[in-house]
């Protein structure tokens, strides 16, 4: 690599990670669809961007979402599949005045991320690809398993309320219910969309993107308007309420959940980090904040950093999917050039975090966060419905109903996952054709 | 142990059968078997939590106003109960129902059945969030603790006070054995659904579904894995301090742990967990139609499973928590609290022998 | 980094809460439900979140109704290949054409190139021969398809067709037309020929064997690869000298020589009689002198070797 292409790398690097930062901070909106945007854009200008830039760019725009998205999920509620967890805890920091520190800790877990990534080389040149062989050929039931975990770790929300057996039964199912509902519903809803093209042709590569906005950015902000919550004032600390220990034992269970994340297709960093949460016995609020920001780092991050190691190559993730089509890295320059570019993305959208998290905080206490959420869905609506058109507003709108039965009927979020996960097993399993058959989707 | 490590070591433990390995393979039938070790692996207690516990009806209910909290008042409705198995011989169930007090907040109160003094105690604590995170200067100011005297003599076998706070309480059972009340604390878990026999029963459904469908030369693997995955969650189980009714229905009595270590023991479940995936990697590998790699069973042993093991243990003895974990914070509040009202009872039967001394002298 | 100072501080649970998520009969929180659990009390305030519960319930089931009812009606959209850039990604389509080749690989995986006349696109199906053989739409090497799968693009592999369901490769047989060798010209390229001839030539190599055969109108190379050869099992019969065959495949050019690709190898009949005198073949002197010239080349180990495994065949019988 020539020294002007180095300088073209850093330069992009400095720029997807402030345009990223920037972009982050729009509740609901999410790097895939800027992704696909900024996609269109070089597509139409591509003296914007010198080639050799195109993977620094991205993956600097990554990183700094990954950092700084978590600031909306958590102030104003729209979080995407992989926050989906960490939106309660950093709710409840916000009403101790504490949100500022909760920011923070998810920032500190991000960079811990990018530690663990720097660290965890060896292990994905030399033991991964090991890994990755026996997964691919094991694939349909390790899904599987995360999909029945998903289900049966599931446990009533209390004990019953009622008098009689059936009454109690019923009262403590009914979240239950309302989680294998979604789970079905998603379910359906993924055998359709990966089956059909609902949105313009050339708009394929963004067909599922209506579907993941409505799960979980739209049914997110709907969720927070019809909900009263005043703003208490926000503490901006110096400090914050963790030690080494603490954040040893965050960033080992978020690396950990993050790392399956990676590797499982359609599991995500939520789900990811709270299989890790159990399996490291973590309790604390601070270790799960901390374990989610790592695990949403590794989770997007991670899994694109995968595709750039030359033993493995691994094809994960969404950026994956979406920069597959136009560039192939092959050597080891390349992983390090991207690590680089990691580190330096990394760095600069930590340190962005402090002002950004000052003014959202300052926005949401002198606004009417009710306002902010409304523009917010008027900007969703607006990129759906410019990339995808009303075929794409219509799946947004049943996905969003879809979304709205965790919310209102008290389960888990996780489950809207079923929308990618159901599909995927029955196919890697060889029943993909007997299901469409079934559905008149052949 | 946890949900989680159950459902690994199902899984594991089913990948030590060759041909469901080759089953399982993409480049065999591409078969979900090793997914039953898992689903039966966690099947014990999703039979307690999500079906048993609503047919254990209770005849007792502690369902404390959040609005007027009486501590007392809940030590004798748990006292009543126990002195009705007592004087009629009947097995007595008392449901403690958790204090909601919004969305997110409840209020903690702990449970202590105090054999030495064979009195209940309960103590009402701070309000938590749903993390169990305690809000500080939030306990009762006054009347924090209820006792109530029991008429039998009664025998604690769970060994801690209990906690309640987020979601659902405990129910506990008192039998009357002998010349004592035995308390029994989750009198409907680990009981019928932690049985061998059960397992066998719910093994032999899978092995008659899957040899209609995947024929009588395979349906025999189904049955075995999931029997695997299931026995495996009832013998980790024993590892704890509630054992289980291992050969329900013959024997409906629940046998007692042998208490190595607590059934949320971070490390012990993560040491288990990384066995399981560990060992299971090893098993997909060795029994896969063409090996990824080729360390052999001791090298593997010695340098995936044992050394990381003791590096991580080294690191949670040098690093990990100093203080005694195993209690929960809940506990440790109503241990302060206990002692404070010891140290005021004290202080007032030290005024009161005072004051007599002060009386007779003015006498 | 451990902070003091900023101790969890109780709210105040009873300002925090709105009257509405209170039951009016005992006081207690009863959040969204629209019964109180502990005394049964109705909560008639709750209408706002009740109306999105039974709206997200509506919009769930009944958009999916709608969606599942548009998806069914819809049927994949038919695209030239030179239409296909990076926005198709995951688009599922269909593609008609004609296919230029087959190849199989591991126990159950078939990929084929299709050629709509305005580019070429790799099908593949990661599992479904053998149901494609149960339903008999393997295609073959000038038939015609039309294809539904979807587009998959990358930098490293190019663009290809996923076929997730095997019933949705419709296979036009081509027409195959009984031809002499002087009809195997350039101006029938593509076209399926059957050709019956006499082994001339057969030049082995390490990328497979390249025969040239005869009748009474002239000669044309037929290169079969060794990826053709593995397929069929007593491959030794159709490429002995002087043997007479019967070969079905596609007239083609390679560095402006004319050939037939064959469809099939399996396909190909050897003839038990002598039909073609080889003395009317046109060239045909010429022919065997080269044919000598490379059997004088071949390497003592691969003659050696030939010789064992003549030797060991006829010590098998």
């Amino acid at each position: 690599m020539d020294s002007m292409a180095a300088l073209q790398i850093l330069i992009y690097t400095i720029l997807g990670t402030i345009i990223g930062g920037i972009l982050s901070m729009v509740p609901a909106l999410h790097i895939f669809n800027v992704s696909g945007i900024a996609l269109l854009i070089w597509f139409r200008w591509p003296f914007l961007m010198p080639e050799v830039a195109l993977p620094a760019f991205f993956m600097a725009m990554l990183v700094a979402w990954a950092n700084i998205n978590t600031i909306p999920s958590m102030f104003i509620g729209a979080p995407d599949e992989a926050a989906v967890f960490v939106v309660l805890p950093g709710q409840k920091y916000m009403l101790q005045g504490r949100g500022y520190e909760a920011s923070i800790l998810t920032g500190v877990g991000s960079l811990g991320a990018i530690v663990m990534m720097v660290l965890l080389t060896p292990f994905l040149y030399y033991t991964l690809p090991f890994i990755k062989n026996i997964r691919s050929q094991n694939l349909a039931w390790i899904m599987l398993l995360f999909i029945i975990y998903m289900l049966m770790s599931e446990w009533p929300k209390g004990s019953g309320m009622g008098k009689t057996v059936w009454e109690r039964f019923t009262w403590a199912w009914a979240n239950l219910i309302s989680g294998l509902t979604t789970f079905a519903l998603s379910a359906f809803l993924g055998f359709i969309i990966l089956n059909r093209t609902m949105v313009p042709l050339d708009m394929s590569f963004q067909g599922i993107m209506p579907v993941f906005v409505g799960l979980f950015a739209v049914a997110g902000i709907i969720q927070n308007l019809v909900s009263h919550q005043a703003v208490p004032p926000q503490h901006e600390s110096k400090s914050i309420d963790v030690d080494y220990r603490l954040l040893g034992k965050g960033i080992f269970a978020g690396t950990i959940g993050g790392g399956l994340a990676s590797i499982i297709p359609a599991v995500t960093g939520g789900i990811g980090g709270i299989i890790a949460g159990a399996a490291t016995g973590q309790r604390d609020d601070r270790i799960f904040v901390i374990s989610q920001g790592v695990s949403k780092t590794i989770y997007y991050v991670g899994a694109f950093l995968l595709f750039f190691v030359p033993t493995l190559m691994l094809s994960r993730g969404g950026m994956t999917i979406i920069l597959k089509p136009l560039f192939t890295p092959y050597t080891n320059q390349e992983y390090f050039m991207i690590l680089s570019v990691i580190m330096i993305s990394g760095a600069l959208s930590f340190l962005m975090m402090f002002p950004l998290t000052r003014w959202t905080i300052r926005l949401i206490t002198h606004v009417d966060y009710h306002i902010i959420l409304w523009i917010a869905l008027a900007i969703v609506f607006v990129i759906v419905y410019g990339l995808t058109g009303w075929m794409g507003m219509f799946l947004m709108g049943v996905s969003t109903g879809i979304g709205l039965i965790p919310a209102f009927y008290h389960s888990r979020k996780s489950n809207c996952m079923a929308v990618l996960l159901v599909w995927m097993v029955l196919s890697q399993g060889g029943h993909g054709p007997a299901i469409l058959k079934f559905f008149r989707l052949d | 142990m946890k949900g989680l490590t159950h459902f690994l070591s199902g899984v594991a433990l089913g990948s030590f059968i060759p041909a469901a390995v080759r089953m399982a393979n993409s480049t065999g039938e591409n078969s979900y078997i090793l997914a039953l070790g898992g689903l039966f692996g966690i099947m014990p207690d999703t039979l307690d939590f999500k079906v048993g516990q609503f047919f254990s009806g209770a005849d007792y209910d502690v369902d404390a106003d959040p609005n007027r909290l009486d501590p007392q008042k809940m030590a004798e409705q748990i006292g009543r109960a126990m002195d009705d198995a007592w004087e009629t011989g009947r097995y007595v169930k008392i449901q403690l129902y958790p204090i909601r007090i919004s969305v997110d907040l409840w209020r903690q109160y702990v449970v202590k059945f105090d054999g030495e003094k064979n009195e209940i105690v309960v103590i009402i604590n701070e309000i938590v969030n749903t993390s169990q995170a305690s809000y500080v200067g939030s306990a009762p100011k006054t009347n924090r603790v209820g006792r109530c005297r029991v008429k039998g003599k009664m025998l604690e076998t769970h060994g801690k006070p209990s906690v309640v706070d987020i979601m659902s309480g405990p129910q506990f059972g008192f039998i009357k054995k002998g010349g004592v009340v035995e308390v029994e604390f989750l009198p409907w878990h680990r009981t019928w659904s932690h049985s061998f026999v059960l397992g066998f029963i719910l093994s032999a459904a899978v092995w008659l579904i899957a040899s209609l469908i995947a024929g009588w030369d395979k349906g025999w693997l189904y049955g075995l894995v999931s029997f695997l995955g299931y026995s495996i969650h009832i013998t980790e189980d024993l590892t704890g301090h509630m054992g289980g009714s291992l050969l329900w229905p013959f024997q409906k009595d629940r046998t007692n742990g042998l208490c190595l270590f607590k059934a949320s023991a971070a490390h012990a479940n993560f040491s288990v967990d990384y066995l399981a995936v560990t060992v299971l990697l090893f098993n997909l590998n060795r029994f896969a139609p063409k090996p990824f790699f080729t360390l052999g069973t001791w090298e593997y042993l010695l340098y995936v499973i044992a050394i990381p093991l003791i590096i991580y243990g080294l690191i949670g003895k040098f690093f990990g928590e100093k203080k005694d974990v195993d209690k929960k914070e809940g506990e440790i509040s109503a241990e302060k609290a206990l002692a404070s009202q010891q140290q005021s009872s004290n202080e007032e039967m030290l005024y009161d022998a005072e004051d007599a001394v002060v009386g007779d002298v003015q006498r | 980094m451990q902070e003091k100072t900023q101790p969890t501080i109780c709210p105040d649970p009873q300002k925090a809460l709105l009257d509405e998520v209170l039951c009016p009969g005992c006081g207690k929180f009863v959040g969204a439900y629209e019964k109180c659990p502990y005394c049964g009390t109705e909560m008639k305030k709750r209408i706002s979140i009740i109306f999105f519960k039974r709206a997200a319930l509506v919009i769930a089931f009944g958009g999916l109704a709608l969606l599942w009812f548009t998806a069914v009606k819809m049927k994949p959209p038919l695209i030239h290949v030179s239409d296909i850039n990076a926005r198709y990604n995951n688009a599922v389509v269909e593609i008609k054409g004609m296919v230029e080749s087959v190849r199989t690989k591991g126990k159950d995986q078939i990929e084929f190139d299709v050629d709509d006349g305005t580019g070429s696109i790799k099908a593949q199906a990661f599992r479904g021969r053998a149901e494609m053989k149960k339903l008999g739409n393997i295609p073959r090497a000038g038939d015609q398809v039309s294809v539904i799968g979807s587009v998959q693009l990358t930098e490293k592999y190019g663009t290809s067709l996923m076929i997730n369901i095997p019933e949705k490769v419709k296979v036009t047989p081509a027409k195959c037309e009984k031809v002499t060798i002087d009809k195997v010209t350039i101006e029938n390229k593509g076209k399926l020929v059957e050709v019956t001839g006499e082994i001339v030539i057969a030049d082995k190599k390490d990328i497979g064997t390249f025969l040239t055969i005869g009748d009474t109108t002239g000669m044309v190379e037929v290169p079969l690869f060794k990826s053709d050869l593995q397929r069929v099992k007593d491959n030794d019969r159709f490429t002995t000298v002087g043997k007479e065959i019967v070969v079905i495949g596609t007239v083609d050019e390679y560095k402006g020589k004319i050939q037939i690709k064959v469809r099939d190898a399996d396909e190909i009949v050897t003839l038990p009689g002598d039909t073609i005198p080889s003395k009317n073949i046109p060239g045909y002197a010429e022919a065997a002198r080269k044919e000598k010239e490379i059997e004088s080349k071949m390497s003592p180990n691969m003659k050696n070797a030939e010789n064992i495994a003549e030797n060991q065949e006829i010590m098998a019988y």
